[in-house]
């Protein structure tokens, strides 16, 4: 005897269960990215330009009461944290161990902060949330794959802070990154500038001030395993990644890039940009290399993994730089 | 600013691709439609992002996109998203696999009884059996009180029994303690 969802079940095509890692794919990765490079339209306008005083912003209400989203743009060492704040009904849940580890991480209070030491950068993330819960903190930590130069950098950061429970704590912005009620919250490697994944005794320290209640979403770079696709695939022409230098403001032939590419040692792959006319929104096509000619266009270059780039081209010269349009935000350091 | 936008979006998107990939592809017959359905729900989460609601309750949010885009769809409504070729590519394989051919009589005959069930009693079934959802959840979803779906849930089980039993199935109608979230991983 079974019940209906029992008989139902053996019915679905793909079960949720089955699709453990789908969300990483190229073909993933390349929606979310088509997706974001068209203007997220309400609120847009008015997000601030001069991010060095948070301020507030207001979002229409979601299902649950509302929320407000107070941006504070920190002008990290590498240029790559933002730190939005989210002020809204955070619940915490939790422990109250002041101490915990298991086999990806180690938690220890020293003084007024937590310290997590990231032991393996490779862990499930759900291994991380288990630890940082145990000790009462609300932390979603994503190590993703990401070029040599950006392992151990903080790729982007969210705080949620609990201020529905008058638990508001006072976020600032410092150089090194966001400081709650005086005390910062740093990611490091230790030793400095080491290589965590990759040298034997290097590690990731984030301090997290204790008394904290709100929430913090954390992207952090790590080694990108053999093949593994790189997270930060749009930062090839920073300082330290596969284009460092190269300028793609107004475009460059093909042929030019390739020659680049060669002295640099590294592949390429092709996709076509495709420029929607109404939204203005960027769509990509992969492309055989067969079909591009030396006279084409690149408009971006993505480190796709190592020694893999991935130009992004027209067969004509377009107006202006589709990734450069005023509405995107330009590629950094491009 | 634009960072933290696409950071919010980021984090919805990793955190809700797979169930929405696996209700797009339990729901449609071909892979271009799968990638199609997916590809216009997080295009209209991304254009409504200000009202998405937080935690878990995005992903029903987002089932609830999802179904009107495949209303839409069958209605012919639907935009091609004919430049996700990967997208396609990617989930073609899930198309390719071939059914548990020892059971495969009797989940032709439920099969049958499930298909003649009307497009509201199957969604509703589908959402509880397929996607682990609660009637509390479903109400979510379908954007009625938890009461309207305990009671359109109950109907559409009987309506499915009965259509069994006629079909001469046997199995037993479910008890909420029993139940296990199907379709979920941990």
């Amino acid at each position: 005897m079974r019940n209906t969802e029992e008989l139902l079940s053996g019915l679905a095509r793909v079960h949720d269960g089955e699709l453990t890692g789908r969300a990483s794919t190229a073909a993933a990765r390349a929606l979310l990215a088509s997706i974001t490079s068209t203007p997220s339209t309400t609120g847009h306008d008015e997000a601030p330009a001069l991010p060095a005083v948070p301020v507030t912003r207001t979002v229409p209400p979601a299902s649950r009461g509302s929320w407000r989203i107070r941006l504070a743009a920190g002008a990290a060492a590498a240029g790559l944290l933002t730190a939005g704040v989210v002020a809204g009904p955070g619940l915490l849940g939790g422990g109250s161990a002041t101490s915990y580890a298991n086999s990806a991480v180690d938690i220890v209070r020293e003084g007024d902060q937590y310290v997590a030491r990231i032991k393996d950068p490779f862990a499930e993330y759900r291994k991380y949330t288990e630890a940082f819960r145990a000790v009462g903190l609300n932390i979603d930590l994503r190590p993703v794959p990401v070029s040599p130069a950006a392992v151990g950098k903080i790729l982007g950061m969210m705080i949620t802070t609990g201020g529905a429970l008058g638990t508001d704590a006072k976020v600032t912005t410092s150089p090194s990154g966001p400081v709650v009620n005086g005390v910062p919250l740093t990611m490091d490697t230790v030793p400095e500038n080491c290589h965590p994944g990759r040298e034997p005794g290097c590690v990731m320290v984030m301090r997290i001030p204790a008394g904290f209640t709100g929430g913090v979403f954390v992207r952090l770079g790590r080694q990108a395993r053999q093949g593994e696709e790189y997270a930060n695939f749009d930062a090839a022409t920073a300082p330290g990644e596969m284009f460092a230098g190269v300028r793609l403001r107004h475009g460059r032939p093909v042929g030019e890039i390739l020659a680049e590419a060669r002295r640099r040692n590294l592949t390429t792959v092709f996709s076509l940009v495709k420029v929607d006319g109404r939204t203005g929104g960027l769509s990509f096509e992969p492309l055989p290399a067969r079909k591009v000619t030396g006279d084409w266009t690149v408009w971006n270059v993505w480190q796709v993994k190592a020694g893999v780039a991935r130009l992004l081209v027209t067969p004509e010269r377009l107006p202006e730089n589709p990734f450069f349009n005023g509405s995107a935000p330009p590629p950094s350091h491009s | 600013m634009d960072d933290d936008r696409k950071m919010l979006f980021e984090r919805v998107y990793l955190d809700t691709y797979e169930p929405i990939l696996g209700y797009a592809t339990r729901r449609c017959d071909s892979p271009e439609d799968a990638a199609d359905v997916v590809a216009e729900t997080f295009e209209i989460a991304w254009r409504r992002l200000d009202d998405l609601p937080p935690g878990e309750q995005a992903r029903l949010w987002l089932y609830g996109v999802a179904r009107n885009v495949l209303a839409n769809h069958r209605r012919g409504l639907m935009r091609r998203h004919v430049h996700q070729a990967g997208l396609r590519e990617d989930v073609a394989d899930l198309y390719a696999r071939t059914s548990l051919s020892e059971e495969r009589m009797e989940f032709a005959a439920i099969a049958r009884v499930f298909r003649d069930l009307s497009d509201e009693d199957r969604e509703l079934l589908s959402l509880v059996a397929w996607e682990g959802l609660d009637a509390g959840e479903i109400a979510g979803v379908l954007g009625c009180s938890r009461n309207a779906a305990r009671i359109r849930l109950h109907r559409a089980r009987r309506r499915f029994s009965r259509g069994l039993a006629a079909a001469g199935v046997e199995h037993m109608p479910m008890s909420r303690a029993a139940r296990v979230p199907l379709g979920r991983s941990i």
